[in-house]
């Protein structure tokens, strides 16, 4: 065991191999107050990568209703549970926020590596706390979609009075769409016996060596996630491959330059934004002010990681539902979900105008540049002044190139009386 | 801008074209492969591994010596079984071309068989067709025959040869294997017996590397076990030793030699006692005129 920082943690933590990043990291912010869980993503990715026989049950990409909804079936709920078992009452958030080395504050709990060691199987402890879900769980990949669940016991034939006033509402469920984190500390990788995982030194994205693997399925019990699928036709693993082509720059229609995945491109949401992110030394974040990805993380904090106690270091950040009991969310994403929800619920200039670009365009967006529009509105939101300005936001690719140009009001367009398919 | 329909060229293939390589020291970089096969870091003793190896890193790489040395074998079938077809020009590019040769040298090192390789030349072709027809003849029946048939005591057993064509195309038929319609040989042709070997070992190779039940890997090598003592085994070491003697030309001669310490090689490896090198031929036996033309009984 090595120790490495692991900034979403704000501490070092121990992971089976030496710290070593790469030259940019995949990362991937997702809105889920705007994720209307129509699937588009899921089937985008499904009739690009997995259509084949052995690939049926395998959704590298899934959207399931939270709290009741997983795939594999609770999958969230069994490994909080052996970690809680693991340390009891210990998994808790403490320190001082910091920036970029500990944004979050630190966790004093125990990480899926950490707790491995003292959870000893009969074969000895795993290199990551885990558990192998069995066929069943694999099955019915939208259980309890649109199950909601209550914070009171209703009374027949009768709503919740209030029950739909923020800031919490009373009956909530919310769409939750998952794709592979590519980790900067994968525990699929860590798990390995065969070596048969690696994380690409160009874009971090993790993937699994098809001709080393042999389905021994140890990533999939030490993915804290449950994002790699076992192939019975092929007997090996597989998992997301973020695309690869396209972040590389090879999907023609994109002219050279990287791409975002198939899944963040189809969203009709525009839930989605995709980026590579440069890092220091130490893992942490290289500070690019109007990279849209650093400003939604680092700058607004909206942007949170999913699960970030498993220790993984998952690189899909999610502004988190504004609904939602903030005790569950706390769980989910961390500390910086109260702050995340009131700057989201009351957004500045700025961020309302980076939030955009979210599925403008299916080319990376690298930068941006905001040009000061007019007032548009002004009011308040639960007490607090709110202003609307209808900005420009321009994004930029990695070369340079203006690949979006947007305002925060959308332009109105009053079709002619005559037009093309009147009658 | 092109589109992806108009971009089928491979470049927009899913495997990456550059080496494989991950920030992690656990994925050892790719060197990129040979075109068939590799020889593991392993010296070719690790005949056993497969059925015992499980998941830990060392028996990872005990594991891929194990295929390779399968893989090896295989290739050395295949050489010789091409080495042993009636020559034609086709068969001769591939016996002389640089990568077979090169693979050939790879296979011996991982076999452990440190026989010279055999030479062939490209424009010896002629006299390597003029030697093979005066060694081996035109009829199945010469003085170094090429078929299994033709060696052994037929008084022993007076249905010998339609038992042994039997056997033999029961075991090609078992492994989903039948003489193509344009071989032109009999089940017991030399080649024909080598490329069943070939075959057998390849399965062996796919066997361990997709870590199928260890049944398979059992029954595969049962196979080759059973195989080898009951046919090539038994007759090889008398047919090269004949070759040697019934020719002169330089390539034969070698072929010769590799093919009786390869196939004494692999009985020791499976533990099959060789046949002897003075098997003789089946006697020309006026008494198997008399027999019975539909049943073989007297």
């Amino acid at each position: 065991m090595s120790n490495v920082f692991n900034w979403q943690l704000g501490r070092e933590m121990e992971y089976p191999y030496e710290a070593a990043f790469p030259e940019q990291q995949f990362a991937f912010v997702f809105n889920t107050n705007r994720c209307i869980g129509c699937q588009t993503c899921t089937m985008a990715c499904k009739s690009t990568w997995t259509f084949s026989r052995g690939q049926e049950y395998m959704w590298w990409n899934n959207v399931e209703t939270k709290p009741y909804g997983g795939y594999p079936h609770h999958w969230d709920v069994r490994l909080l549970d052996m970690l809680e078992k693991a340390n009891p009452g210990g998994q808790t958030w403490g320190g001082t926020p910091e920036s970029l080395r500990a944004p979050y504050g630190t966790f004093n709990g125990k990480t899926v590596f950490e707790a491995a060691q003292t959870h000893i199987g009969p074969e000895g402890a795993n290199r990551a706390l885990g558990y192998l879900p069995a066929d069943d769980e694999w099955s019915a990949p939208n259980r309890y979609e649109d199950h909601p669940a209550g914070n009171e016991k209703g009374a027949k034939g009768e709503y919740f009075k209030g029950g739909e006033r923020l800031p919490e509402h009373k009956t909530w469920f919310f769409y939750l769409a998952r794709i592979c984190n590519h980790c900067t500390y994968p525990a699929c990788l860590a798990a390995c016996p065969r070596n048969a995982i690696y994380k690409r030194p160009e874009d971090g994205i993790v993937l699994i060596d098809q001709e080393r693997c042999r389905g021994y399925r140890k990533c999939m019990e030490a993915c804290p996630y449950k994002k790699t699928y076992y192939r019975g036709n092929t007997r090996t693993s597989e998992k997301c491959i973020a695309c690869y082509p396209r972040v590389e720059g090879r999907d023609p229609s994109g002219g050279g330059l990287p791409m975002i995945t198939r899944c963040m491109s189809a969203c009709i949401g525009h839930i989605r934004l995709q980026g590579l992110i440069e890092l220091n030394q130490d893992g942490t974040w290289k500070e690019a002010r109007n990279n849209p990805l650093y400003y939604l993380v680092h700058v607004a904090k909206v942007a949170l990681p999913l699960y970030p106690q498993f220790g993984t270091e998952p690189n899909g950040y999610y502004i988190p539902p504004r609904w939602v009991p903030r005790p569950y969310l706390r769980q989910m994403f961390g500390p910086g979900v109260d702050e995340a929800i009131e700057r989201y619920i009351a957004p500045d200039r700025e961020l309302l105008a980076v939030l955009q670009l979210f599925g403008k365009d299916e080319r990376i967006c690298d930068r941006y540049e905001i040009k000061e529009g007019p007032k548009v509105f002004e009011g308040e939101v639960r007490g607090k002044k709110f202003e609307i300005y209808n900005d420009t936001i321009i994004g930029y690719a990695k070369d340079g190139t203006k690949i979006i140009e947007t305002t925060v009001e959308e332009p109105v367009y009053v079709r002619p009386e005559r037009h093309a398919n009147s009658i | 801008m092109p589109t992806p329909f108009k971009n089928q060229s491979g470049e927009w293939s899913a495997p990456a074209d550059g080496p494989r390589r991950s920030v992690f020291a656990n994925y050892r970089a790719d060197t990129g492969k040979q075109d068939t096969f590799s020889l593991g870091e392993g010296d070719g003793g690790d005949f056993e591994a497969g059925l015992t190896a499980g998941a830990g890193p060392g028996d990872a790489t005990l594991l891929q010596s194990a295929i390779d040395l399968a893989v090896a074998r295989s290739f050395v079938h295949r050489f010789l079984a091409h080495a042993y077809t009636d020559p034609t020009r086709e068969g001769w590019s591939w016996l002389c071309s640089r990568a077979t040769w090169q693979n050939l040298l790879l296979a011996l090192k991982a076999v452990k068989v440190e026989e010279p390789a055999p030479v062939f030349i490209e424009d010896a072709f002629e006299e390597f067709r003029d030697a093979y027809t005066a060694a081996f003849g035109h009829a199945a029946r010469g003085s170094c025959p090429l078929n299994e048939i033709e060696y052994g005591d037929i008084k022993a057993d007076p249905l010998f040869q339609p038992h042994r064509l039997a056997d033999l195309a029961a075991f090609y038929r078992a492994f989903g294997l039948e003489v193509a319609e344009d071989a032109g040989e009999r089940q017991d042709h030399i080649s024909l017996e080598l490329e069943f070997l070939c075959v057998l070992a390849a399965k062996e190779a796919y066997a361990l590397e997709h870590q199928l039940d260890s049944d398979c890997l059992a029954q595969c090598r049962n196979a080759q076990k059973k195989f080898l003592r009951e046919h090539p085994g038994r007759w090889l070491p008398a047919f090269s030793r004949r070759l040697a003697a019934a020719t002169q030309q330089p390539a034969l001669c070698e072929l010769a030699v590799l093919t009786r310490r390869f196939i004494e090689s692999e009985c020791a490896r499976f533990g099959v006692e060789p046949g002897s090198g003075e098997l003789g031929l089946r006697p020309v036996d006026e008494g198997a005129e008399r027999l019975c033309e539909t049943c073989g009984v007297k």
